[in-house]
């Protein structure tokens, strides 16, 4: 379409760019010098690394809980027991009581009337386990 | 249609220094301000204001359709320019950066803004320049009746093509979207004001 003919862009070539508000010159000029004066936000990190004491404070703890891992590492045997082994001891009492639990009386298999392979049936054979129908049975 | 002096050329009125076609394509006008703002001088804001006041002005008055909220993000700009600080001295274009950032404090203006009833942009007048011409003033006046009726992305295209002469992928650029984006909405604000003409004629 032409452009000189189209009525919409021709009626938009009358429109001008709008004037600023009197005075806001004025207002956006003093918005940034105070904007400019304002001293940036200082973050912790940086705080912290650009302030003496706190960098000898931080230099400190680290230096503290450095020698503090290297004296419980390498402590004497007269100082009094720790927790750890303590609970070590009982861990492995329980550990044993554990095994003898999972360590199950084999199930026969010929008796639960599964099919077995001729091989397997030579097998060592288990002591069965006591029942209480044996039980009854010794007593009469 | 008869020939008015150039928007950007008109002399201001009670306020120094007015932007002008050949400011604005200066880039290393801006970049010399930018780079100076960076150093830490505020003098130069001053320049700067009077190079792009008005076409930002413009672009946050067609986006916001409130001459308030098109102040205060001018207001708002400014204090971003100087909080900006050394960074400024990166900014390859000023002219884009000024113009997209003056784009987002618009849209932030406009939710912020959301809550209060805003008027009617159709009765600022004053809105666009007044032209010397009378029938230009007429068109103007009719132009701005229905620009009014847009969309503001419409509007704002069409702000910026028509008024402040960019070309599409400098309209992208300066919005944040593709060029190809910036043109189709250029087009159907344009279809939206031929129809609204069409029915009014």
């Amino acid at each position: 379409m032409n452009v000189e003919r189209d009525p919409a862009t021709r009626l938009l070539a009358a429109i001008e760019e709008p004037e600023p508000p009197r005075g806001l010159r004025g207002l956006a000029l003093a918005g940034a010098a105070a904007a400019g004066a304002r001293k940036p936000a200082v973050d912790a990190w940086r705080r912290l690394w650009e302030s003496r004491p706190l960098r000898l404070a931080w230099a400190v703890a680290v230096a503290l809980l450095l020698a503090a891992n290297v004296i419980i590492r390498t402590g004497s045997p007269s100082h009094p027991r720790t927790a750890a082994p303590i609970a070590a001891s009982k861990e492995h009492q329980n550990s044993r009581e554990l095994q003898a639990i999972i360590e199950l009386p084999r199930i026969r298999l010929e008796h639960a009337g599964i099919d077995v392979p001729e091989g397997r049936a030579a097998g060592p054979r288990t002591p069965e386990p006591k029942t209480p129908h044996h039980d009854t049975e010794d007593k009469s | 249609m008869d020939a008015v002096a150039p928007p950007m050329m008109d002399a201001a009125i009670g306020e120094p220094g007015v932007a002008c076609t050949g400011a604005w394509d200066d880039v290393s006008r801006w970049i010399e301000i930018f780079g100076e703002v960076a150093a830490g001088r505020t003098e130069p804001l001053g320049d700067l204001y009077d190079m792009a006041s008005r076409r930002l002005y413009g672009l946050a008055l067609w986006r916001t359709g409130s001459r308030d909220l098109a102040a205060e993000v001018v207001q708002e700009l400014f204090i971003r320019v100087a909080e900006h600080g050394e960074r400024l001295a990166s900014v390859r274009d000023p002219r884009w950066w000024l113009l997209s950032v003056t784009h987002r404090l618009a849209i932030d203006a406009v939710r912020r803004a959301a809550r209060r009833e805003a008027e009617p942009i159709e009765e600022h007048g004053e809105l666009a320049a007044e032209p010397v011409d009378h029938a230009r003033a007429v068109d103007a006046q009719r132009a701005w009746a229905l620009v009014a009726r847009l969309s503001a992305k419409q509007r704002e295209v069409i702000y910026l093509h028509h008024v402040a002469e960019m070309s599409h992928a400098e309209i992208g650029r300066c919005l944040g979207v593709p060029a190809f984006t910036a043109a189709s909405r250029y087009r159907l604000a344009l279809k939206a004001l031929r129809g609204m003409l069409g029915r009014t004629t």
